[in-house]
């Protein structure tokens, strides 16, 4: 086992690479009672397409997320039970690229860990209890199409690709949903859920010698193939102009989100620094410490719920905008205008520094929360990247770097907005 | 461990001293009578206050301030507890340890936030116009806003049908009708006012010692009037008459149920509450619950159902989100599931499992700060002591009869739903 130490940090872990191709990391956290473990699959809402052992599957939308679901399920029952009795808070997420299962305890954390490691390798799958779940995740999905923040997000990404599946939503339609069976799930569970595929963090008061012992034991000894995606061909970065979408929805005022395509990053630390790099440029453009904010602030045009950061699905990176206005198309418009100067007149380097400098703080502070520690570990090695690095890198990331980012992706060819609008009244 | 002091007269400092985190936080809340005169008056001025200091006299300055401090964040923390409204600010930085230059952090960031509450940018004896309009346009904002997540707008519109003769039923914010009202001068009155006549609570949580966090603050609250404290309580309504059911129509796919029940029982009620705690575990909160094991898991009703209790004002909230057309099979068979929890039909894996979610939830609780805030800021405005500890200590022992006797004292006030308009 590998330890890890970062002095800057003040963090240690500890790493082992299994046989069977899973990379473990463990963060001792000896002060505190409860335990955190996150096992996370490298496969998302976007796997849809993918071949394995020579054959091509195409998976209905949302496939990823109602295996999650179904996981759950062991031949001896619904897992859930056995977590309470060990006293472990179980939960799970799928994503547009991870699936993650995790557990956190204050008691029995090796049991809860073992419990967690033997239903995420048990693929268990009956036609009623597939059948069973639907009317469950209809309801969820329902639920997300009233939610103006998710239609928003779902929209604009439906508007700023052409083909790629992520302009599919995370869990699909209630229509998709209709096709999967347990088959289905069986095929994707066996392409995507090889332990050379998953990666495993646990952070607590653990022994990390126990972690890797348990995983040596209860997951598979050795490696099997993992399924070849399939995202179809690349997307082109520039439109002729900018793509527009809106629906109007029982909400209070307007709600945009302006989202830009950047760059594609050709290698996993290209992808960790471009995440870096597209935060401080929406710092640099709209951030409050800005002039620009203060006006549009000021003006009323924006509220406090306005934000702005990078957001990347592996290869697939955006800088978004958004937030409520009463006058959306207007806050666009000066935002376009505003990386124009910016790419034209350049920013303040005094400036610069001080928002790398926030920047570094937050993302130091954000390690405290064990839920941000494993999911930045996952992400950044799902990407083949090392999260840790962001240190270093930070170091490293210039002003110019940051403003030619805003110059070449803030423009209207590269992007596209998403309006919800109130619904009429009467 | 836990330290509660008196800094000031009616000022006390609640200090957790702890090396876990990179981050120390640090919140201030003035408490506050909950009534519709100064309820959004209240949720108004951290907002304005937040906008201009003495030394940051706009928020460009404000911000590049906390940016200088490695990113450090402070907001506006308003919240409601029963009938007893508290509002202030909320401070979280990074721990001086990790400071680059070894330059302090926390002691500029107590100053800066002493320095928001008592020093103002002023004219004219008032707020800054242009602030207190911009702000209140932002608060109307996030009132009109509720309707935008269903799922807490259902409750808020239950609680407000439900506690409709009663402060409870105020939002946390106040509402809109009070906003528009209040001018740079009414508000910086009510400010000086309650400044001078509100109990104050502070919480640190963070690596530095408490004596140190206590002259820091002493220092930076030095020029805060103290008259008497305006005296603040919740009034209990043990028991439901009559059930009443509202229905409202809005542009949705999913109906949105809530259910709100007289819990006859607060925290206040040393001896009963913990029953009461367990009660709602084994009935709809969590995995293990009633609700989840039979309104969504076996009739496959629901993505979620559940039940919450408020401690402060004892009621209890059951919300769901299901089918149009499954209103009153959703809401028979949460009742259903009461009656049997009425009855004792308790079996030892939901007793225990229960048990097992409520003493780890407290646990995990200790490892957070905001939890911790929250539980102490509590436990003050009840007057009582105990830590999370000694609640957990509390419920090892309840038994099932115990829990069937708290869902009994449990009675159904008010049922609201939210179905689609018809197209």
């Amino acid at each position: 086992m590998k330890k890890v130490v970062l002095e800057q940090l003040r963090e240690t872990f500890y790493e082992e690479r299994l046989p069977n191709g899973l990379l473990i990391r463990v963060i001792p956290r000896p002060d505190f009672a409860k335990t955190y473990s996150f096992f996370a699959t490298d496969f998302g809402s976007i796997d849809t397409k993918f071949t394995m052992d020579g054959k091509v599957y195409e998976t209905p939308a949302g496939v990823a997320h109602y295996l999650e679901h179904k996981l759950f399920d062991m031949p001896e029952g619904n897992v859930m039970q056995q977590f309470s009795a060990l006293g472990g808070s179980p939960n799970a997420f799928t994503g547009y690229s991870m699936t993650a299962y995790h557990v956190e305890s204050t008691e029995n954390w090796r049991e809860n860990l073992e419990l967690l490691l033997r239903y995420v390798s048990t693929p268990y799958f009956t036609e009623e209890s597939v059948e069973k779940e639907r009317g469950i995740i209809a309801q969820e999905i329902r639920m997300y199409e009233d939610s103006s923040g998710s239609r928003m997000y779902e929209n604009l990404f439906a508007a700023l690709y052409q083909h790629h599946p992520i302009r599919v939503p995370i869990a699909g339609t209630v229509e998709s949903i209709q096709d999967i069976t347990a088959q289905t799930l069986y095929d994707c569970h066996k392409a995507f859920y090889d332990p050379s595929n998953m990666m495993l963090c646990v952070a607590g008061p653990v022994d990390p010698a126990l972690v890797v012992e348990s995983a040596r034991e209860i997951l598979p000894k050795t490696p099997g193939g993992v399924g070849g995606r399939d995202y179809g061909p690349a997307e082109p970065l520039t439109a002729e102009k900018m793509a527009r979408v809106e629906q109007n929805m029982e909400v209070s005022m307007p709600g945009f989100t302006v989202a830009f395509r950047c760059d594609t990053p050709k290698t996993g630390a290209d992808i960790l620094r471009q995440e870096l790099v597209g935060d401080l440029a929406a710092e640099l453009l709209v951030g409050e410490s800005t002039a620009f904010y203060t006006k549009l602030y000021e003006d009323g045009l924006i509220d406090c719920d306005f934000s702005a950061g990078y957001e990347g699905v592996k290869t697939l990176g955006m800088l978004s905008i958004g937030g409520d206005s009463n006058e959306p198309e207007r806050v666009v418009d000066a935002i376009l205008k505003e990386a124009e100067r910016l790419g034209r007149e350049g920013a303040d380097e005094a400036l610069f520094q001080r928002l790398k400098r926030s920047a570094f703080g937050r993302r130091v502070r954000e390690l405290d929360s064990f839920e941000n520690i494993c999911y930045r570990m996952c992400q950044s090695t799902f990407e083949g990247a090392f999260y840790y690095d962001f240190p270093d890198l930070y170091r490293s990331i210039t002003l110019d770097e940051t403003v030619r980012m805003i110059r070449d992706t803030v423009v209207p060819q590269r992007a596209a907005l998403s309006l919800i609008y109130p619904n009429a009244k009467g | 461990m836990n330290r509660r002091t008196e800094l000031l007269p009616g000022v006390f400092l609640t200090c957790v001293q702890s090396e876990k985190f990179k981050t120390g936080c640090l919140s201030l809340s003035l408490l506050r009578p909950l009534r519709r005169e100064e309820a959004a008056a209240n949720a108004l001025l951290p907002a304005v206050l937040l906008r201009g200091c003495e030394g940051c006299p706009d928020m460009r300055e404000i911000s590049a301030f906390l940016d200088g401090y490695y990113g450090a964040s402070v907001g506006s923390l308003v919240r409601k507890k029963g009938e007893v409204q508290t509002t202030g600010f909320y401070a979280a930085f990074l721990e001086d340890r990790y400071a680059l230059d070894g330059e302090p952090i926390l002691a500029p960031m107590v100053d800066f936030v002493c320095r928001l509450l008592l020093k103002p940018v002023t004219e004219d004896g008032a707020f800054v116009s242009a602030f207190v309009d911009g702000e209140k346009q932002n608060l109307i904002n996030t009132m009109e806003a509720r309707i935008n997540n269903k799922r807490s707008y259902v409750v808020s519109q239950l609680l407000r049908t439900m506690c409709k003769d009663e402060a409870y039923g105020l939002p946390r914010l106040g509402d809109v009708e009070e906003v528009e009202p209040i001018t740079a001068k009414s508000l910086y009155d009510h400010y000086r006012h309650i400044l001078a006549h509100s109990r104050m609570e502070i919480f640190y949580h963070g690596s530095c010692d408490g004596d140190t966090v206590a002259d820091l603050l002493k220092a930076g609250l030095s020029d805060l009037p103290r008259g008497e404290a305006d005296a603040f309580s919740t009034v209990i309504v043990d028991k439901a008459e009559t059930v009443q059911t509202k229905r409202e129509a809005l542009d949705v796919t999913q109906g949105k149920l809530a259910m709100g029940f007289r819990l006859g029982c607060t925290a206040d009620d040393v001896e009963r509450y913990p029953a009461a705690l367990m009660m709602n575990a084994v009935f709809g909160s969590g995995v293990t619950s009633k609700l989840f094991l039979n309104v969504r898991e076996k009739m496959s009703l629901c993505y979620y159902a559940s039940s919450t209790i408020e401690k402060f004002k004892g009621v209890m909230v059951v919300s769901s989100g299901i089918e149009f057309d499954k209103f009153e099979v959703a809401r028979d068979e949460i009742l259903h599931q009461l009656e049997l929890t009425r009855q004792g039909e308790i079996s030892e894996e939901e007793l225990e499992g229960a048990r097992i979610a409520l003493l780890s939830s407290l646990k995990t609780g200790m490892d957070s700060p905001g939890r911790l805030d929250d539980y102490a800021l509590g436990q003050a405005i009840l007057d009582r002591e105990g830590t999370m500890a000694d609640l957990a200590k509390s419920l090892e022992t309840v038994t099932a009869e115990q829990v069937a006797e708290a869902a009994r004292r449990v009675t159904l006030d008010t049922v609201y739903f939210i179905e689609g308009v018809a197209k």
